[in-house]
């Protein structure tokens, strides 16, 4: 059962009902019941590792608070940790260790070889693996006191809305608002159900449209030429961005029907003006979860290492290094990873020197046309980087890349896709799929200045009324969904 | 006043809801009627065109029963009611559905079940949605609700609760659009000219109208030892239910396998036989002794009309002596004496002879027949006279696909009859 599934709208709507009409402080009994249900529903096994990662993490939070002294903190703490990250490896990175201790092997003429092991893939452990950690960490260093209710820690674990993809909450971000949420409210119930609908709206009629061209490019890399080959790049880039940023936008919405307020996960990362800037936009739990539990742990560490900005560029690369493996156990996605880890250094490392050529040329940083093309320049580095991260192997990323430099096969007749359906749809589809990614893009370059959700309902009913309908009527005639091509969304994978 | 104020937000939120219904009515309507046809077309007569508890026979089964049974011919003959709510496809595990539905809104005398979805159709994971076309029809009640959800994956619930979002993908489409809501309006005018009354022709039976050529070869069934269908104890278990369910409610089924199943399946048939005898169930080979001529049928899976007329009048006289009810023997020596043997089809040259063979020569002097010709879908010729029981032309061309329709009728005796032969030549 996913967002984009019907059978979840059914379900989520017995939940809502049932959530008011108990009194408040049940509420989070009934959230932590429905959670595991709708986790159980994916398949009743995932719900023995997530109770075995809640009680784990449960029982380490406790220990970790009553320790007297640091020394038996930190076991306990290490206990947690070595538990939950070696299930993590066990369920995610363990045929990639394989592989690679396969190849240490090779390399030693051994003629031994560990065989593959065919594992159940939890889906969200990614996602609630790294929320409990925080939350052992967080006990440790005293930010928070450990939860003494095993029950109300579960429901913080497990709160439905972001267990599968997160946004990757804080243990004193969450909890306090499952145990004691807000009444509920007609205008907050209504915007949250608009922003349901956007989401519906990016994932049914432009995401899932952008994953047939990406899919069908990526599926054959080889017959298509430079310009739809960057096309189909281009599609990828879009297409992760519209997918992840409406299942947030589900979950988000969702979660504030109950009356509990998740992170916002995105901030239109495709206008940031450099990549650090993008990483503070884009998957925003996970990067603050990176930077405070990966980037400043490293940096503190070498702070007194020099040269400073050296020491600083390889926490950075350390830290995009497992942003990468986190999101799968690939080497493509490492070197996704590295190569985000190694923008960023670039960046930190020619700042002063970027400063000072920027003064001299007396180029204005702050201009519309430097601001653009810095935006342009950045999407097209994050899009270089997203081959690695869609490709099935370095080989088939470095052949796209090889095609797409050199321009392979290219004429300029081979640029307008609509004379033929080989990017996977047809004319009517592509047409929809541009005109609907245009809407959105102009919607997102307002939101920079207005909130939409505050100018429309600054708007006579009538007028909301109307607009409400049209993203209606746009989700279920436009949408991919039923007969049509169902795609999941992307980010279930890690 | 502050009640007033609370009541508010419910209030708006029905009429954006109302509104809502409001807009995508019209889709919804259009996607009800012309959605789910396959398979679909009687059900909404059998909950909105026949009264409750006045059905006497029921015909369940699959493309099979529906091109063998000929409810108007057994009714004339023995002065009952009965409806074929067969669909083309249908295996037991849709059956067992619609014959609950039938056990829910009817109390028919008995209900034939014919064999063949006990043996074939798709198995229980591959039925689709439109399988259970006889839901959409059915009345709005919490049984449907909850049928819905027993029956139906996640998309077939949206379609379900969102009519309109029914091939969704056509409605970006201008021209579908105006097709499917041309198409909808036509249906609506038919039932406004039929006053709102659901028609079914010929109440479910479909003619299969082509007989087969003469040189078709006769399929060859190998008798197999073990039974060989998967899941034919599934199979068994949803027939055996079925029993039960008949048995509890007081209701007479037979098992009846039509002339045109050659069952193969000898040690799946010896189970069924088995568990039919244990429910005191008839298992009825019908036609069983009879010759098998091309006349009869126009495949492996169909009879023709001609063929059905034999086998729905066979079928009447079996079921009177179970029910121990009267045949009208005036209207069985009538169809008697229109029954045809079989049909030669001779060519000299350019020259074409097609000859119906009647049981009784003699009948056919006063009998109305038509018959109409056409060569690669254009028609070149059209005769029509009594008692002409052959027909002789000139063939246009020496090449390409030739199509012959006959029909005979009689009004004063209810007496219509439609069949079909086709054959190709090459150069």
């Amino acid at each position: 059962m996913t967002f984009n599934s019907f059978s979840f709208y059914l379900f989520f709507i017995t939940v809502v009902v049932v959530n008011y009409v108990l009194p408040r402080r049940w509420r989070w009994v009934w959230l932590l019941l429905s959670s595991y249900v709708f986790y159980g529903l994916s398949d009743i096994r995932f719900l023995l590792i997530l109770v075995l990662c809640t009680s784990i993490t449960y029982t380490a939070g406790r220990m970790i608070e009553k320790s007297a002294d640091e020394r038996a903190k930190k076991r306990w703490l290490s206990v947690g940790l070595v538990s939950i990250v070696g299930i993590l490896i066990l369920f995610k990175y363990l045929n990639f260790l394989l592989e690679i201790f396969n190849i240490f092997l090779a390399s030693l003429e051994t003629g031994w070889a560990f065989r593959g092991i065919d594992l159940l893939f939890p889906i969200g452990i990614s996602f609630y693996s790294f929320q409990v950690i925080s939350y052992m960490l967080d006990v440790h260093s005293g930010k928070i006191t450990a939860e003494k209710h095993f029950l109300q820690y579960a429901s913080f674990v497990a709160f439905f809305p972001q267990l599968l993809i997160g946004p990757i909450e804080r243990y004193g971000q969450l909890k306090p608002q499952l145990t004691n949420p807000e009444p509920f409210d007609w205008q907050r119930f209504v915007d949250s159900l608009v922003r349901i609908g956007w989401g519906l709206f990016k994932k049914f009629v432009i995401a899932d449209r952008l994953a047939i061209v990406a899919n069908t490019v990526f599926a054959m890399p080889d017959r298509f030429s430079s310009p739809k080959l960057a096309i189909g790049v281009l599609a990828f880039s879009f297409q992760i961005y519209l997918d992840f940023s409406a299942y947030c936008d589900i979950a988000i919405g969702s979660a504030r029907i109950l009356g509990v307020n998740l992170t916002e996960n995105f901030n239109r990362p495709y206008f940031a003006q450099s990549v650090i800037d993008f990483w503070r936009r884009w998957h925003i739990s996970l990067s603050n979860w990176l930077r405070d539990y990966v980037f400043l742990k490293l940096n503190f560490k070498h702070r007194r290492r020099k040269p400073r900005s050296l020491w600083t560029g390889l926490d950075v690369m350390t830290t995009f290094l497992v942003s990468g493996l986190w999101h799968g156990a690939n080497w493509t996605f490492v070197v996704w990873g590295l190569l985000h880890g190694a923008y960023q250094t670039i960046e930190l490392l020619t700042l002063k020197g970027r400063e000072k050529l920027a003064k001299r040329l007396r180029i204005n940083r702050k201009s519309a046309i430097n601001k653009t093309a810095q935006t342009l320049f950045t999407f097209l580095l994050v899009s270089f980087a997203w081959i690695f991260f869609k490709a099935e192997s370095i080989n088939q990323a470095f052949m796209i890349i090889r095609s797409i430099f050199t321009l392979e096969g290219t004429s300029a007749a081979d640029a307008w896709i609509f004379t033929d359906s080989s990017v996977g749809l047809d004319r009517l589809d592509l047409a929809t799929m541009l005109i609907t990614l245009i809407v959105y893009l102009v919607v997102e370059f307002a939101q920079q200045k207005h909130n939409l959700l505050v100018v429309i309902n600054s708007r006579p009913l009538w007028q909301r009324w109307i607009i409400y309908y049209v993203l209606f009527f746009a989700i279920t005639i436009f949408g991919f969904y039923g007969e049509t091509t169902v795609v999941d969304f992307v980010y279930f994978q890690f | 006043m502050q009640k007033h104020q609370k009541l508010k937000p419910w209030l708006r939120s029905l009429l954006f809801v109302g509104i809502l219904l409001v807009l995508t009515a019209p889709f919804s309507t259009i996607a009800l009627l012309t959605a789910h046809e396959k398979n679909g077309n009687f059900w909404p007569y059998f909950y909105r065109g026949v009264p409750k508890n006045t059905l006497d026979i029921v015909y369940m089964g699959n493309s099979h029963s529906k091109t063998t049974f000929i409810p108007e011919v057994i009714d004339r003959l023995l002065g009952i009611n009965s409806l074929q709510v067969s669909t083309v496809g249908e295996s037991i595990y849709q059956t067992q559905f619609e014959f609950k539905e039938v056990l829910h809104y009817q109390d028919p005398k008995l209900i034939i079940l014919e064999a063949n979805p006990i043996y074939s159709g798709s198995p229980s994971d591959e039925v689709k949605s439109w399988n259970y076309s006889f839901f959409y029809a059915m009345p709005f009640s919490a049984r449907k609700f909850m049928n819905a959800h027993r029956f139906f994956g996640d998309d077939d619930l949206l379609k379900f609760y969102l009519p309109f979002i029914s091939y969704h993908a056509d409605w970006k489409n201008p021209d579908q659009v105006r097709e499917r809501a041309k198409k909808a309006l036509e249906l609506l005018k038919q039932w406004k000219k039929a006053e709102w009354q659901i028609e079914l022709p010929h109440k479910g039976y479909e003619n299969y109208l082509v007989s087969l050529p003469l040189e078709a070869e006769q399929e060859i069934y190998m008798e197999s030892d073990n039974c060989s269908i998967a899941d034919f104890e599934k199979r068994l278990e949803i027939t055996e239910a079925m029993l039960q369910a008949a048995e509890q409610d007081g209701q007479q089924v037979v098992i009846m396998e039509t002339p045109q199943f050659v069952n193969p399946f000898s040690d799946c048939r010896d189970q069924l036989a088995g568990l039919a005898e244990r429910y005191g169930v008839a298992y009825v080979s019908l036609l069983d002794n009879a010759p098998r001529p091309p006349l009869w049928f126009g495949d492996d899976e169909h009879m023709t009309q001609f063929g059905a007329l034999i086998a729905s009048v066979e079928t009447a006289q079996y079921l009177a002596e179970t029910l121990d009810i009267s045949i009208n023997k005036e209207i069985l020596a009538l169809y008697q004496r229109y029954f045809f043997r079989d049909y030669t089809l001779e060519r000299e040259g350019d020259r074409v002879t097609i000859t119906l063979i009647p049981e009784d020569p003699q009948a056919m002097a006063d009998m109305n027949i038509a018959w109409y010709a056409t060569h690669k879908g254009e028609s070149f010729l059209e005769e029509e006279e009594i008692g002409m029981v052959s027909l002789r032309f000139t063939l246009p061309e020496t090449e390409g696909k030739y199509f012959i329709r006959t029909v005979m009728f009689d009004p004063a005796i209810h007496y219509y009859v439609r069949g079909g032969f086709t054959f190709v030549l090459n150069k």
